[in-house]
């Protein structure tokens, strides 16, 4: 199985280096013979990493620990689950995902093309081989997912028990489905540039890759953090660790990318921003796997393969230099069709919320990245901790939830005073309403007033925007209001969507700012009997018991909660579990949680009599955070979901 | 002033703001971070007493105690030149601290030359993601 592994793994290196070959070939000479062995190739190599990586799993599934890496990241207790996600577990496998994605996305792109862009698709499916043929090239050369082993061990080394919990298998791919996916509409733009077509058509063919990617992301991310926050079980669920950067890195400048390139299909504005944001974005999530996969910045995600670093820098140095030559050579295609014509105007401020978030992406990136140019400048490693991305990205961050609020009332080209005043009047009177109301109710944080204000201000927006549609469309048509609603929605699924994505946005800052403002800690040593308190909670503990799940050993302590003195029903477990195949125990947190709330415990230690040490957390509106995630995927799903066509197909081709 | 200017005007501050706003959140959260061997050097230039520094080092298990009743962690992290430095961390003992090879601490150093750790980071030996090529090698 090995065998055959690695040989397929090596043809689909050669079928690469055709495909790219083939297509270079026959678009040079307008040879069509060529142009179809190389699609023929892209779907050959599709088909080839399928094999392979299916190949891997059955491997893993079968406990086959003759192959290295199955030896290496699992074992024969684990339930299969986790033999499935321990595919991803190390380096191999995930550039072996990686590439597998790609292959796949490359393949939809190049086999089901859409009819506007037809001419396009050669090219775009050379630049997605091209960066196929780096992530080949590493799987064949230097980092070998069939390397055998031999002998083979008994039993395997077993999968980190941090990654066996539901999040773990759905964390990676997910972020990794993101990554990958804006290859595509780097892809187009590349093409753009080489075609010197460069209007909307790319924007517009890849609007539905663009979303795709930016909602795998965007999950992965938070997946990432609910994961830390629910397993990990240090009370938080960001630390602004260089791994985490890395994601947050390509979200950032993605999400910046969706917004300008409205601009660009709206007012033909800011071209050369656009491409330049999505090379940028492209090349974010290639440092975002080499961040990941090197280890070159100390990271509590310890990974470490210093030769897969090398050659990621030389990757990620081509493709920059290639995609900045071929973006300044053709700098005078790429001339604005129309200026800013006021201040305050849609456009600006689009480009506000542009400047806002690139502004923040360099900023965590410089932090990230810093250790490495401080060492290499004055020879002494500095890092920069939480409090620097904090005071950074906190006011950026409420000025883009501001922004969110005022941007998509703002009309188009120029805005008039008496404009404004209808439009955010009640708005800003909702956000009044409620500072007056929480200062005197006792709220004093300023982070808290300004932000959870600049909260009530937006959804008030939203809400109106909501209002006046479903408004309008009742005097034009008569309907009741939830069809009226409906249809409102439903035909405009783009900017509704739109709007309940800023709305789920909305729901995570409430919860980021409850949790950054309110969070309280406390730590407390106990023996049976003696009870902990902490905000409105009272936490009584009554000893240690011992569970065995099949050879996983438990210790756990069931605590009685009560609140406002009130005892709560069902006790709240906090544990240690005892893995065989790992000498450290993994904790297991106890949350009691609700919309108000999370109740968090964690059992740190005990000794002999009993005696034993929590450290207890009250997170509030932590769970907001989770509800805007949810929200978050329905309305992008919603937003793109094709919008039914009117009129017939052949009509809409034309019209739109 | 033309259209354009004013919002070019406009980027402008917007981008000082943000500049600001980077330089003043990066001067004061520095870090410095240190080997043992370089904290012990350093100190006896200059007075490393009270700033947040990071170091990293082998842990001497030997010296590991831990009260869970305060709860007080003190350990002593080595450098490569064998001499130590003693951590305490009024905290709880990391679960992998037995495995972890080494560790990253962060803290302060107090006029003893003790770090007083308000963090405590291990590291393990590459268990889960060996160094390419001896994967599967067993421990």
């Amino acid at each position: 199985m090995n065998q055959v592994g690695s040989i397929l793994m090596t043809i689909g290196f050669f079928i690469n280096l055709w495909t790219i070959a083939a297509y270079i070939y026959g678009l040079r000479n307008q040879n069509q013979r060529y142009l179809d062995s190389a699609r023929g190739g892209v779907g050959a190599m599709a088909l080839l990493v399928t094999v392979c990586i299916s190949i891997l799993w059955v491997l893993f599934m079968t406990d086959n620990f003759s192959n290295n890496y199955v030896a290496g990241h699992s074992s024969s207790d684990l339930s299969p689950g986790y033999k499935f996600s321990a595919l991803w577990a190390g380096n191999e496998g995930s550039l072996m995902l990686w590439v597998w994605v790609l292959l796949v996305y490359n393949w939809i792109v190049v086999y089901f093309p859409d009819p506007k862009g037809e001419e396009m698709i050669p090219y775009v499916g050379a630049v997605m081989s091209a960066v196929a043929l780096f992530f080949m090239f590493i799987l064949n050369f230097v980092s070998l997912p069939f390397a055998e082993l031999s002998p083979a061990p008994a039993e395997g080394m077993g999968l980190n028990p941090l990654l066996q919990d539901p999040g773990m298998i759905i964390h990676p791919p997910t972020l990794y489905l993101g990554y990958v996916g804006f290859t595509v509409p780097f892809a187009f733009a590349i093409t753009a540039l080489l075609t010197r077509k460069v209007g909307d058509t790319w924007i517009k063919l890849t609007r539905r890759w663009t979303l795709t990617a930016w909602l795998f992301l965007s999950v992965g991310i938070i997946f990432g953090a609910q994961w830390a926050y629910t397993v990990l079980g240090w009370g938080g669920y960001w630390a602004w660790d260089p791994v985490e950067n890395a994601s947050l890195l390509p979200w950032l400048t993605g999400t910046a990318f969706l917004h300008s390139v409205m601009i660009q299909e709206r007012r033909g504005m800011l071209k050369v921003w656009n491409v330049m944001l999505i090379i940028i974005t492209f090349l974010l999530t290639v440092f975002g796997t080499f961040l990941t996969r090197s280890g070159v910045i100390a990271s509590v995600h310890a990974f470490s393969d210093t030769k897969l670093g090398a050659w990621f820098m030389i990757f990620m140095g081509m493709t920059l230099a290639a995609s900045l030559y071929l973006a300044f050579d053709r700098m005078h295609l790429l001339k604005e069709e129309n200026q800013f014509e006021a201040i305050i105007s849609k456009e600006s401020s689009f480009l506000l919320n542009n400047l806002l978030f690139v502004g923040s992406a360099f900023a965590v990136f410089w932090g990230t990245i810093f250790p490495l140019i401080s060492e290499a400048v004055r020879g002494v490693k500095v890092t920069v901790g939480p409090p620097f991305y904090n005071q950074v990205n906190v006011p950026i961050g409420l000025a883009l939830i501001l922004l969110m609020g005022l941007c998509p009332l703002i009309p188009w080209r120029k805005a008039t005073a008496r404009h404004l005043m209808t439009n955010f009047l009640y708005p800003a009177i909702a956000g009044v309403a409620f500072a007056v109301i929480a200062f005197a109710l006792g709220m004093r944080s300023v982070v808290a007033l300004i932000g959870f204000t600049i909260c009530v201000f937006v959804i008030a927006t939203i809400v109106l925007e909501f209002y006046r549609g479903v408004n309008a469309r009742r005097k034009m048509t008569d309907e009741p209001v939830l069809e009226a609603f409906w249809h409102l929605v439903m035909r405009n699924r783009r900017r509704f969507g739109g709007y309940l994505i800023h709305m789920s946005m909305v729901l995570m800052v409430i919860g980021f700012t409850g949790e950054g403002v309110y969070k309280q800690e406390k730590i407390y040593t106990v023996t049976p009997g003696q009870v902990m308190a902490i905000g409105d909670y009272n936490l009584k503990y009554n000893g240690l018991a011992g569970d065995v799940r099949g050879r996983t050993e438990i210790v756990y302590a069931d605590l009685e909660v009560s609140q406002y003195g009130r005892p709560l029903p069902g006790a709240l477990r906090a544990s240690k579990e005892f893995h065989p195949n790992s000498e450290q125990p993994t904790t297991v947190v106890g949350v009691k949680g609700g919309l108000k709330e999370d109740l968090f415990v964690i059992l740190n230690g005990w000794e002999k009599d009993m005696t034993a040490n929590f450290k207890i957390y009250v997170n509030p509106l932590v769970a907001w955070i989770w509800l805007g995630e949810y929200l978050m995927v329905a309305a992008t799903i919603f937003a793109i979901w094709p919008e039914r066509r009117r009129l017939g197909y052949g009509v809409s081709l034309t019209g739109d | 002033m033309k259209k354009q200017t004013k919002v070019f005007v406009g980027v402008g501050i917007i981008l000082a703001a943000i500049g600001f706003l980077m330089f003043s959140a990066f001067s004061g959260n520095q870090m410095y971070f240190f080997t043992v061997d370089e904290v012990l050097a350093k100190s006896k230039t200059q007075n490393l007493t009270g700033k947040p520094i990071r170091i990293q080092g082998a842990i001497v298990q030997e010296s590991v105690e831990f009260d869970i009743r305060k709860p007080l962690l003190k350990f002593r992290i080595k450098g490569e030149s064998g001499e130590t430095v003693l951590v305490e961390y009024a905290g709880v003992r990391p679960d992998n601290m037995t495995e972890a090879t080494s560790a990253i601490v962060e803290g302060k150093l107090n006029t003893q030359g003790t770090l007083i750790a308000s963090k405590v980071m291990m590291q393990c030996p590459t268990k889960y993601e060996a160094e390419d090529g001896k994967k599967g090698s067993s421990q």
